[in-house]
């Protein structure tokens, strides 16, 4: 049988603690007088932790080092009047959140910008341009250098799939050149000069067999190129003006809410 | 305006008092508000100083929290001044002891000097009040060693005298949390205090 502090170190000082406290009833409260009983440390226990109770609440007043009142101008700046009222309720800590939604929506709006400025995208500002500038600078490319060369490929590089597509798409589809990402679809006026219409014209015959897919490096799939491209006809600037309004509005939290604090700051 | 005096059943003549400075500080009476400061940044530094004791750090949050009244004097929803202000000094010193826990620094300072405690008086019986200096040192330093929780349960429970309910409402846990704070939180002293329990027997 455990003696001394080894029997002590089993009980339970919460209980004695609660017990200082006056927070048992019934039952804990027997159970913890009988252990106090039992126990000389943990009667001591109990003493030591009611002494130190009622010296803490005996703990004399600090004394305050300053005056505490507020001056006129602090005053002004805590509640401040006309529109000033209104742009520091902005910065208070209740609409903390404005912070991480203005960083949230201008990200975003970035995100968007720079999305619809990448050549690749179909929806994109530069899409867009590469559309209009595409026709005689593709067209030139297409006959000075890719149809010379890449004429001879072009027929094995060609996507049955996409193909049978630009089949069911009709003539329209023939003469037609994908940018090399498969971009913006540009129409290339086939066999326009009398210097190149052999090359041209194979390159047109095979492309008006397979569906006039013109063959360009890397476009296997002409037809869906086209198909987005021509989607893209309606819907192209949406992107880029809601990006800026998402960015201008971000921006707008921030600024607001930096000056919201700048107000509230003084 | 919403009257805060016929709303509230006010026998108290202080607490109508502050009902009064409180109503004409909303109107815009600063003189009013800071009439409750003078009444009020004694008792409101004294229970700060004990959450955060480090005597520049509690006289920051003593006076952002009166800022902070004076800022949402319109969200005093009738009651007791001094419990509203109280309330607002808590949890100005619990975000202060939250910050200090994301980013420890160095531990309270030693509360060394004896300009933080009245004067004792002349009168006094000089071994007396050496003990009871002593006494206190040895209590404060106890005190800042626990930890933040435990720290505000005590002050709140045994010092400034709220009941668990209270103290629940206002640090926003459960009443076994405040119980057992404080429980652990004695316990935590009397080890701390261990070799100089002497001072507090008898």
């Amino acid at each position: 049988m455990p003696y001394g502090s080894e029997r002590h170190a089993q009980h339970d000082p919460l209980l004695v603690a609660s017990l200082a406290a006056g927070d048992l009833a019934d039952a804990d409260r027997d159970r913890a007088a009988a252990l106090l009983g039992d126990c000389v440390e943990c009667r001591v226990l109990h003493d030591d932790l009611v002494s130190i109770s009622r010296a803490t609440a005996a703990l004399p007043a600090a004394v305050r080092p300053r005056d505490f009142r507020i001056g006129p101008e602090q005053a002004a700046r805590l509640r401040p009047g006309g529109w000033r009222r209104f742009v520091a309720a902005f910065g208070s800590p209740r609409l903390a959140m404005t912070r991480q939604l203005g960083v949230g929506l201008a990200t975003l709006g970035l995100a968007g910008l720079l999305i619809s400025a990448l050549p690749s995208f179909p929806l994109g500002m530069a899409g867009s341009a590469a559309a209009s500038a595409a026709p005689e600078q593709d067209s030139l490319d297409s006959r000075d250098q890719a149809a010379p060369l890449v004429a001879p490929s072009a027929a094995p590089a060609a996507d049955p799939s996409a193909a049978a597509a630009d089949a069911s798409a009709g003539p329209s589809a023939s003469g037609t050149s994908a940018t090399p990402f498969g971009g913006e679809a540009a129409v290339v006026p086939a066999a326009s000069e009398p210097g190149r219409v052999s090359a041209s014209d194979d390159v047109t015959a095979q492309n008006e067999t397979l569906g006039g897919n013109d063959g360009t490096p890397g476009d296997g799939g002409g037809a869906v190129a086209r198909d987005v491209g021509s989607a893209d006809g309606g819907g192209g600037p949406l992107l880029p003006i809601a990006s800026a309004i998402l960015l201008a509005a971000g921006i707008a939290l921030l600024v607001g809410r930096r000056l919201a604090r700048r107000i509230t700051a003084g | 305006m919403e009257d805060l005096r016929s709303t509230t059943v006010v026998d108290d003549p202080v607490q109508r008092r502050d009902l009064i400075l409180l109503e004409r500080a909303r109107a815009g009476d600063l003189e009013a508000f800071n009439d409750l400061v003078v009444c009020y940044q004694d008792q409101l530094f004294a229970l700060v100083v004990r959450m955060v004791p480090d005597r520049d750090q509690a006289s920051d949050v003593t006076q952002e929290a009166f800022f902070s009244a004076y800022r949402n004097l319109a969200g005093f929803r009738g009651g007791s001044v001094k419990s509203w202000l109280n309330r607002i000094a808590v949890n100005a010193a619990m975000d202060t002891q939250r910050a200090r826990k994301r980013r420890p620094v160095q531990p309270y300072p030693e509360l060394e000097d004896e300009s933080w405690q009245p004067p004792a008086s002349e009168d006094a019986d000089p071994v007396h009040t050496a003990l009871t200096t002593e006494r206190t040192t040895a209590l404060n330093a106890a005190l800042a060693s626990i930890t933040g929780d435990q720290r505000t349960a005590i002050v709140l429970y045994d010092v400034e005298g709220y009941d668990y309910a209270e103290i629940a409402e206002m640090t926003g846990v459960s009443l076994g949390t405040v119980k057992s704070r404080i429980h652990r939180g004695r316990l935590a002293l009397r080890d701390r205090l261990a070799d100089r329990m002497e001072l507090f027997r008898g």
